[in-house]
């Protein structure tokens, strides 16, 4: 009893230990060399490896330790490493793994003169002669005894073992790899070696569930790392394109492929999907390795391409087979079939994946363009928000050179029929593999598609809103600019009728007051009367004068002026003006001085007559002493192109307050309110004057350096030299 | 006849209408008309008590008050604001005879009645003083 209760303690203790070292580390390959250096130094063996499983049935030693002769450091072994070579997938075949699987217990085998630990000695099936369908049916106790398959003892001859003790080792149900120790000689392995290994077997187990679930915790902060990187980047206050280009660079980059390429549909349904631009066509952005231009130099999209048009197919869109221009090109449209194989894998992944682009017919027309580039691999990740198809993300991978060291030569036709001799390492040299995708490497890909997919249609909608709120309000200020220039003319319009309506009931409030004195006989003596008949009359005249101008307006503003353009000689034209002001300048003593530099002008002969007329009538009107100038000459203008006569009416009068200028082309507007009473005269003739002089293709200038400082008043008309 | 002769003041700067226009009234309705156009002898007339009605133009160019161009209705207005001057009825006299334009008018002048130019009844316009008169 004590014994037995001391020995318990001795070996809990000693697993105890020997657990917690492995524990104490999360990373994998630690706590596998330390289990080996653990279990090597409990059982005392010549080396104990553990070997793990590739998904074909091929393994790898992945972790090992080794007994060495004499000194620690002396480098003899009694068995060489294995470490980090393969053995074929044949040297433990699917019954043997089978049989692990079904045993989850110890493989013991003493080779040392055929002598087998634990077997049933009635049985005379081997392990070497049951199907995997066998294994799973014959019993455990049968399994557990039973002869050892020759093979297999020759195999482990071969390798310089005497005695092995195999564990497997689990992950979750799934046949992980196996943890064995050989030794050279012959040795026995008590139960409690046996019930330790075990246990220490499932300790491994259970470091492989957490290692595991470390490297997925990993893998997962690496992935919202990344999509968290790639987010930020997403929102960064840059140009969409930018910022495109730099997702895609972060996304190749970041899941290990060589080269990508986003495309973005058109968001113009009308627009032709095949042209590469900007704004509302549609938009590609490259990044690394690329295919080539075919040899006919076509600046042809792949995204183009029946596959990808399938791939990124509009829900309401019928993929076009034959986009424009391309009657004449080999085409291998989907066949309903093959349409639904994409849709399947489509529906089930979310991305597509070629592993080797060379294998697929879809991409036939295509292969050429990859030829001369290390690409090997696509996936295509359609975009999409809700039912809206974006357009897709496409990656490229490159082929990959693979690099094998062999435990020993075999020959895969011949596997189980000649055990290998010699077990003496070889690397095998494999060039143009085709490159793997992880699941996590495309879950990646499709969170950070989905994310992408987001940020688009946000930006969309974003745009979208803002070009409506843009549209919107230009549309409010040209309505703006619209009721502005309307309610300006309106008040212009209804300034003009009051004004002229004051203008009118002035003189004419004059001539009714005049003749009712007369008719009621208020006159005291003949001069009286003469006087009162005299104002009446030329009260009357100014009433007629004023509704004439008020009329000539109308007749502009209605569009009814009819204007008769035609080239007239200058010089003429202005003696006449000057030969009907003569009378008067004598009686002023105001000279009026002619000079006439320019040829001819191209006008309407009457409308520049009444202009010259009103503006010399002014010119004499508001000039006291001194001399006015008309002069006319070539002129080019300043801010205005082609080639023009200047015709100058310059005078030494009273000149204009220069807060005025601008006001008196406006109708009724005098200088000086004062000045339309002692000067008289409509109110209307300078306004007459603009009006007419834009009709006849002219523009006109008012020009005084200041009050008592003159004014002069500058017409220019079109040469019209390139009128007939 | 002297009884009921008033002292009308007509405020118009353009002296050829408003001499018409005095010598028609005096003559029609027996009144005494003095002619200005100067704010100053307004206020002065007003206040010296010589003025029974004032018959106000608006558009008075050249009129300028404590340092401002000022119309017929703001001449008006001073004076109706002025507690001594303030029962002097005021007609309003103008060219701007458009409805928004009188209303505009009536509300800074204060005055009391309007008549738009030209007149053409000169009895009712001598109806309409003496009835303000006589009301004031």
């Amino acid at each position: 009893m004590d014994r037995h209760a001391g020995e318990g303690i001795q070996k809990e203790a000693l697993l105890y230990r020997m657990t917690n070292r492995i524990r104490q580390s999360l990373e994998l390959e630690t706590i596998l060399m330390t289990t080996a250096a653990e279990l090597r130094s409990f059982l005392q063996t010549d080396r104990v490896k553990v070997y793990r499983f590739e998904p074909d049935g091929s393994g790898e030693v992945i972790a090992e330790s080794v007994a060495r002769l004499g000194l620690p450091n002396s480098g003899k072994q009694r068995l060489p490493s294995l470490l980090g070579l393969h053995f074929p997938a044949s040297d433990i075949p699917p019954h043997s793994r089978e049989m692990f699987v079904k045993a989850r217990t110890r493989v013991i085998v003493n080779i040392s003169a055929q002598q087998i630990t634990l077997n049933n000695l009635g049985k005379v099936a081997t392990t070497g002669d049951l199907t995997v369908e066998e294994v799973q049916k014959t019993k455990i106790e049968d399994i557990l005894q039973r002869p050892v398959d020759p093979c297999h003892v020759e195999y482990l001859t071969n390798m310089g073992v005497q005695s092995s003790l195999v564990v497997p080792i689990f992950h979750g149900e799934q046949l992980w790899g196996l943890l064995a120790a050989h030794h050279a000689t012959p040795k026995i392995f008590t139960d409690e070696d046996l019930l330790i290994v075990q246990l220490l077997a499932d300790q491994v187990s259970v470091a492989l569930g957490q290692s595991h679930l470390l490297s997925e915790a990993r893998a997962k902060t690496r992935q919202e790392t990344l999509i968290n990187q790639i987010s930020t980047l997403l929102h960064t206050p840059q140009q969409v394109g930018q910022i495109l280009e730099n997702v895609l660079k972060t996304l190749v980059k970041a899941s290990g492929c060589s080269g990508g390429r986003l495309y973005l549909h058109s968001t113009d349904p009308t627009t032709a999907t095949q042209v590469y631009t900007y704004g509302d066509q549609p938009q590609i952005f490259l990044w690394g390795t690329q295919p080539q231009k075919s040899a006919t130099g076509e600046a042809r999209l792949l995204e183009d391409e029946p596959f990808w048009l399938h791939l990124m197919a509009k829900p309401n869109h019928t993929p076009n087979i034959n986009p424009v221009g391309a009657a004449d090109r080999q085409w291998l449209p989907l066949s309903a079939e093959q349409f639904s194989i994409v849709q399947a894998q489509l529906s089930h992944l979310n991305c597509h994946i070629v592993p080797d682009l060379y294998q697929e017919p879809l991409l036939a027309s295509v292969a050429a363009t990859f030829r001369n580039t290390p690409i090997r691999s696509i996936l295509v990740m359609p975009l999409w928000y809700g039912k809206q198809a974006l357009g897709g993300l496409t990656l490229f991978r490159d082929e990959i050179d693979t690099e094998i060291f062999w435990a020993g030569r075999f020959d895969p036709d011949d596997r189980n029929l000649r055990v290998r001799q010699s077990f003496e390492a070889w690397q095998e040299l494999k060039l143009g593999q085709t490159p793997q995708w992880h699941p996590a490497e495309i879950e990646l890909v499709q969170a950070v598609g989905s994310h992408l997919g987001m940020a688009l249609m946000q930006n969309r909608l974003y745009q979208w809103e803002r070009e409506n709120r843009l549209l919107v309000e230009m549309r409010n200020r040209e309505l703006d600019a619209a009721r502005n220039i309307a309610e300006e003319a309106n008040r212009l319009k209804s300034d003009f009728l009051s004004s002229t309506s004051h203008e009118l009931r002035t003189p004419l409030a004059s001539t009714l007051n005049y003749l009712k004195l007369l008719k009621e006989g208020f006159y005291d003596n003949e001069e009286e009367l003469k006087e009162y008949i005299g104002v009446a009359y030329q009260s009357a005249e100014n009433l007629v004068a004023i509704i004439n101008d008020v009329l000539d307006i109308a007749k502009i503003e209605a569009g009814r002026m009819n204007v008769q353009m035609k080239l007239v000689e200058t010089r003429p034209l202005l003696e006449e003006q000057i030969r009907l002001f003569s009378i008067e300048s004598k009686r002023k003593g105001i000279p009026l001085i002619l000079q006439c530099e320019a040829e001819q002008v191209y006008t309407d002969q009457g409308k520049l007559k009444q202009i010259l007329t009103n503006l010399l009538s002014n010119a004499l009107k508001f000039t006291h002493r001194g001399e006015i100038r008309l002069t006319a000459r070539n002129a080019a203008a300043m801010s205005l192109t082609g080639d023009w006569v200047e015709i100058v009416v310059a005078d030494t009068g009273i000149g204009i307050d220069t807060n005025q200028r601008e006001h008196l082309f406006e109708p009724f507007v005098q200088a000086d309110g004062s000045i339309k009473r002692r000067y008289g005269g409509t109110g209307l003739g300078l306004t007459i004057c603009k009006r007419l002089a834009e009709l006849i293709g002219g523009h006109i200038f008012l020009e005084s350096e200041g009050l008592g400082m003159g004014t002069k008043v500058r017409l220019l008309l079109p040469q019209g030299q390139n009128v007939v | 006849m002297s009884q009921n002769s008033l002292r009308i003041l007509l405020v118009d700067d353009d002296y050829l209408l408003a001499k018409g226009t005095a010598k028609l009234i005096e003559r029609l309705g027996g009144h005494r008309v003095a002619i200005t156009d100067k704010p100053d002898e307004i206020f002065q007339q007003c206040h010296s008590k010589a003025v029974d009605i004032v018959l106000m133009d608006v558009n008075l160019p050249e009129a300028v008050w404590e340092g401002r161009e000022v119309s017929g209705a703001d001449l008006s207005r001073i004076v109706k604001n002025d507690p001594e001057t303030a029962n002097i009825p005021i007609i309003l006299i103008s060219a701007y005879a458009m409805v928004s334009e009188r209303q505009k008018l009536m509300e800074i002048s204060q005055a009391d009645d309007f008549w738009p130019k030209p007149i053409s009844d000169y009895e009712a316009l001598l109806l309409a003083i003496e009835s303000q008169v006589t009301k004031h």
